[in-house]
This record gives structure tokens, sequence and C-alpha cells, in this order.
């Protein structure tokens, strides 16, 4: 199968390159051309590479998804914004910007939000930087072996990336509402692949707040998404992705951020789609001072995989990070969190916390933890804890008799055992729509359970 | 004479396989406070999680009739929906779950239930501190997550601040005495007491007499070895104070 689906990646690279954003500027032919020819090397990820071995790496090559030609219709119905209050909305349909739906709003004057495509075309030079070498994204082992194929699909996403959002933010400046950007996947007759790029770049002093939500897909969909964030000195993200009822075969998803001194990343994720997903988030604290937060929800039902990956690398001194992750699991989902937080030399100073625990809903759910610390210098406060458990029985029946029904006593409990996750989103509109579609997504997983 | 408002007849039930209710038989009638007084081992919690309708307790024979139903062939939330109270002797810790939104969410399930209608978040907190404030109850218990961090009197207090709000027709106190000071005992039996109205019936299951001091009970029935060995009035109460309760102890 791999044989096949390494040939169906060549003939759409090759059938489609011509017309990706971009094409025709030299670097960035360069660049996809490098990508691709990295991705051909390491394949696609498979269980005998560590960071994948409880990845959906079966799910991925099962089916030879290709980035399909747009088709120039428009969806039906695209979902009504997310965000209650006032917003700037970017739509992707099928992995390309769709100007239609979208409604960037009036930003303030040094922010600018556009789509990859149309700033490839108008203004590459200033793309050039924000685009990371596929070579940058290899992972460092503790071995001192540095290995590109855990990022096999960042180097294809190089090469394919047909769209995304882009946020640029000028030292100093505050976006006063959130972004919202929505992808909608539509259901596909053929194997599909859409490559999705974002990119996010902070000045010194700026501060935004991004939602990245996904939408739609059918069991013939992969997207395959990548975030790249720089954040200046004393820079604040908070930057949300979340699944939306999306109902793709498998949705692979990684944020990689870099900060620079004082800078705050505040990121969470809430994995929820139908079928599987793989997340990665990848800070690098940079400067000294800065503050790295990954906080994650995994909820899945059925036969849902969710593999959630967390690199926190504290590469100078006085820097925080903390790292809350619960996963929720019912009938025969499985899940698995590997959250690893490394403490350079000269990284004196760090504080870090790492937090997963793991709800098991069916008795054919599963779930598994791996936390990693890598500490090469001294002076430094890391804990981590990790534990999967049931619904606690003595608890339920507390809640039962004071007459809560069963079900409502289930979804009491989830929601407790999920709620400082998104608690500790700071927009208020942000985390009133991140507690919605955990509600629901809970009550759908409860009562598949009960 | 009216039928009983609780009725156990040979009630019978194991743990593990192991018989610790041997035929209890007890009647309490509607504004009646029963106390259920023994030893350590005698039955007294599982009786009461029998009647709570805990898992892991196996019914062998006999039966309870509350208000005219087969209790034991309701779920635990059925009950609650029909009148009946416990306070747990261990009220378990609920971290995530604040205190109003779970009282209020159980008092509308209950509600619901019995077909009245939900109560909405003013009334209720209106109600809500109105039973604190009778109860010298802070304000701050409602904000807090259920049980969790609370000192074993806290516990028990928040116990009769639901019992109180909830105003069921039979509550059942399961060692509610145990580990309070005099002050928290006063605070409870304040609560229970507000309980007596002459419909309501209460069932207070402990193993000293203190709380009897403060709760005067209307019967007072003594369980050893599984059984009800002896039943009488609040003279027998102080008489187990005095003499123990040796005279019950399997030989």
């Amino acid at each position: 199968m791999t044989e096949a689906w390494l040939a169906g990646q060549r003939a759409a690279f090759a059938a489609c390159r011509g017309a990706l954003p971009g094409a025709g500027t030299p670097w960035v032919d360069a660049l996809r051309a490098q990508a691709f020819r990295q991705f051909e090397e390491d394949g696609p990820p498979s269980p005998k590479v560590e960071e994948w071995r409880s990845g959906p790496t079966a799910v991925l090559t099962g089916q030879v998804f290709a980035p399909a030609a747009p088709d120039g219709t428009h969806p039906a119905s695209v979902p009504a914004p997310y965000l209650a209050g006032p917003r700037h909305r970017l739509v992707f349909v099928d992995g390309r910007f769709s100007a239609g739906h979208s409604d960037p709003g009036e930003l303030p004057a040094g922010a600018r939000l556009t789509s990859l495509g149309a700033l490839l075309a108008e203004d590459p030079a200033a793309a050039r930087d924000l685009v990371g070498d596929p070579e940058a994204f290899a992972e460092e082992r503790l071995s001192l072996v540095t290995d590109r194929r855990p990022q096999a699909l960042v180097a294809l996403n190089t090469a394919l990336a047909s769209d995304g959002a882009v946020l640029i933010v000028d030292d100093g400046v505050a976006l006063p509402h959130p972004v919202e950007v929505v992808y909608l996947a539509r259901a596909a007759t053929d194997p599909s692949a859409h490559h999705l790029r974002a990119l996010i770049a902070l000045g010194a002093g700026a501060r935004a707040s991004v939602v990245e939500v996904h939408a739609g897909g059918s069991g013939r969909v992969w997207t395959n998404h990548v975030t790249e964030t720089a954040l200046g000195a004393s820079a604040r993200l908070e930057h949300v992705r979340a699944d939306a009822g999306t109902r793709s075969a498998v949705r692979v998803d990684v944020a990689h951020a870099r900060l620079q001194a004082g800078a705050a990343y505040a990121g969470f994720v809430m994995a929820g789609n139908a079928g599987a997903v793989r997340t990665e988030t990848r800070l690098v604290l940079e400067g000294a001072g800065a503050d790295g937060e990954i906080n994650g929800l995994c909820l899945a039902g059925g036969s849902g995989h969710i593999d959630a990956l967390t690199r926190l690398d504290h590469r100078a001194r006085e820097g925080t990070s903390r790292q809350l992750w619960r996963g929720v699991f019912g009938d025969q989902a499985r899940g698995a969190f590997q959250g690893r937080i490394r403490v350079l030399a000269g990284a004196s100073g760090t504080n870090a916390a790492l937090d997963n625990r793991n709800l098991l809903l069916g008795i054919g759910a599963r779930a598994e933890s791996k936390p990693e610390l890598e500490i090469l210098t001294d002076d430094v406060a890391c804990s981590h804890a990790s534990a999967t458990g049931q619904l606690d029985a003595d608890a339920l029946f507390y809640l039962r008799s004071r007459g809560l029904s069963e079900q409502t006593a289930r979804a009491v409990l989830m929601a407790a055992f999920t709620g400082a996750v998104a608690d500790r989103i700071a927009d208020e509109g942000v985390r009133a729509f991140v507690r919605h579609l955990v509600e629901g997504r809970l009550n759908a997983l409860g009562s598949a359970a009960s | 004479m009216s039928e009983p408002l609780l009725r156990i007849r040979n009630l019978r039930a194991s743990v593990d396989g192991q018989e610790v209710l041997k035929g209890v038989d007890l009647a309490v009638t509607a504004g009646e406070v029963a106390a259920i007084m023994g030893p350590n081992g005698s039955g007294k919690s599982t009786l009461s999680n029998v009647l709570a309708g805990r898992d892991g307790y196996e019914v062998t024979d006999g039966e309870v009739r509350y208000d005219g139903r087969d209790l034991l062939d309701m779920e635990p939330e059925e009950r609650a929906a029909a009148g009946v109270f416990m306070a747990f002797q261990y009220p378990v810790e609920i971290p995530g779950v604040v205190n109003a939104t779970f009282t209020r969410t159980a008092l509308n399930a209950q509600r619901q239930a019995r077909g009245e209608s939900a109560i909405d978040a003013i009334d209720f907190l209106k109600r809500a501190r109105e039973t604190l404030d009778r109860l010298e109850m802070d304000e701050a218990f409602l904000r807090r997550d259920v049980n969790a961090g609370f000192s074993g009197g806290e516990k028990k207090r928040n116990e009769i601040f639901q019992m109180a709000l909830l105003e069921p027709r039979l509550a059942i106190l399961d060692e509610t005495d145990s580990g309070l000071d005099i002050d928290a005992l006063r605070i409870v039996a304040t609560g229970v007491n507000a309980m007596r109205d002459g419909r309501r019936a209460l069932v207070v299951i402990t193993h000293y007499q203190r709380l009897l001091e403060y709760v005067v009970p209307d019967s007072v029935h003594v369980l050893a070895d599984g059984r009800i060995a002896r039943s009488g009035d609040r003279e027998l109460a102080h008489e187990l104070e005095r003499a123990g309760y040796a005279a019950f102890q399997p030989a």
C-alpha cells in the first residue's frame, strides 16, 4: 500500500504543483520541490517511527488521499459564525480561501489578515521568513539523533499546501477581536487531501486571539493542517484549534510556535473528529521568560482515535509552561497522549508542569499516556501527572441519590472532568464557544455510552 | 392505624456473599423520628446503603415498602424523586462540580420527575440563601465544589443543607453525628429538627446517643447482628449510653 500511496502523492504533486499558490516564484518552487523530495525520502509515517507509534498511520495510508482540483462550485451551506461577539472571519472550503463566505471586518492599522494564496500572489517576500524550512521541524531526540521522519507530513504539507489563514501583526498592535478561521471540508467521492498551511506572526508586544475551526468532511477526507507561529518579544497569542462536528477519515494538525523573550502562547486543542485525529503542538521557548501553555481535550466515541503529542522545549532561562490535557473515550475509541517537556542547558529557573488524565466510558475504550521529562540543567521545577480511569462509581451514586438520572449524573461528572481545561481560555467569547462545543460532544459520547 | 411511611419486613442482605442483615423488621410512620442504634458491625451501614440503593448489596429476602411502593425496585434517583433522602456517613468529594449547580440540578431533576416546574436560577438562589442562613452556613458554600476539600464537619453540614433544600418525606441520617464538634452538632440538629413537621419521617442511624440529645427520637431500635434486637422509646437510648451494647453482642 505504501508504494501505491507514495505514487499517488507523486502524481498529485506533479499534477498540481504548477497551480499551487506561489507557483512561479523561484523560492516557493524550490521550497516545495525540496519539501517533496524530503517527504519521498522519509515516507509516510509508520508505527516504526517512535513519535507515530500510536498514531493513525493505518487510516492515513489506507486510502490514496490526493489533493483535488478546485471544482469551482460553492458549498450549499457554510456554518454560521461560531463566535458570538465581534470577530474577524476567514472561511476556507476544501482547502481554499472563500472570499464570499469570509468577513475579515475592520482590522487595526498594522494588522494583516489574509490567505496564504493571496500573500504569495501579492507579497511573496513577506511570506518568505514565515514559512519554515521543512528540515526545521525535525525531531531532536535525547540520544542526539535528529530524525526528520516524524515530520514527513509537514514536509508533504509544505510541498502541497493549497492555502491557509495568515495573520501578521506589527509591533505593539493588539487585535481587539478574535480571529475565527473556518476550514470546511465537503464530503468527497474520491479520497481527498486538504493541505492547509496557516501562518501567524506577532511582532513585539502584539496581541491576538486566533480560533481555527474544522468542520464537515467525510470518510474520504484527510485534512493535513500546519500552523506556524512566531511570537516577538512580549507578544501574546491565544490559539484555539477545534473540531466542530468534523467527520473526516483523519485530521492531522500540527502547531509549531517559537517564542521570543517574555512572549506568551496559550494554546488550546479540542479534538473531537468522528474519525481519527493526530494533533501535535510544538512550542519552543527561545527567549528568556517566555510562557507556553498547551491545553487540550480529546473527546472520542465510536471507533474514533485521537493521538496527541506535545513538545515543549525550554531553551532559555526563567521560562514557564503548563499543559493540562483531558481525554474522554467512549465505545471502542482509542486515545494516546505523549507529552514531552525538555529543559535544555542554560534554561535555568524553568518551571514546567504537565498533567494528563483520561476517562474511559466504554469497556472497549483504551487510552495510553506517556509523559516525558528531559532535563539537561539544574535549578528547574518540573512536574508531571498522568492517570487513566473510569467515572467514579461513588460520585455517580451520590449524584443519583440526589435525584439526577444516571445519564445526567454521567454528564455532570464528564463536564467536571473536562471543565478545568476550557476554563483556562482567556477570551470570554472563545471560552463560551469552546464550552458549547465540548458540551455537545460530551452529550453525544455520554448518551452513546449509557 | 395508618400505614407506616416506611415498612421493612424480614430484610436479609449480603455483601460479598456474607449475610449482614438477617431479617430486619422496622416500621416508621409519617411524623416519627426513629433512631437505629447499634454496635460496630451490626449492619447499620448495610441497612442504610440498601435503603439508598447502592450497588454491591444483594437483598436475598424480605421487602421494603415506602409510601406503598416497593423501594428496593426503585433506582436511586427514583427514590430521591419519591422523597427519600440519605445523609451519607462519608459524603463523596466531586471536584469540578459547583455546589450551587449540583443542588439546583438535583432539585429540578426531582421536581421534573414529579411533574413539577423547574425552579429558575434566581428563585433557587433565594431559597438556597435562606436555607444556608437558617443553618448558620456561609454563602460561599454555594460557590465551592461539592465537598471538595471540605472538613468532616463541613461535609456533614452540606448533607443537612441538601436535605433542607430538597425537603424529603423520609430522611435517613447515617452516622451524621460522627466527627462533629459541638457547634456543628447543634447546627445539624437544628436542620434535622426543622424537618419535624408531623408529616415527614426521619431515621437516625447512630452509634452514640449524642445526637439524640438534640434530636429527641420517638422510637429507638437496637440493631445487633443483623436484626432489630430491641425497640423502645427514648429511654432505651439512655440505657444504651449507660450500659453499652454488651448485652447485644454475640457471645
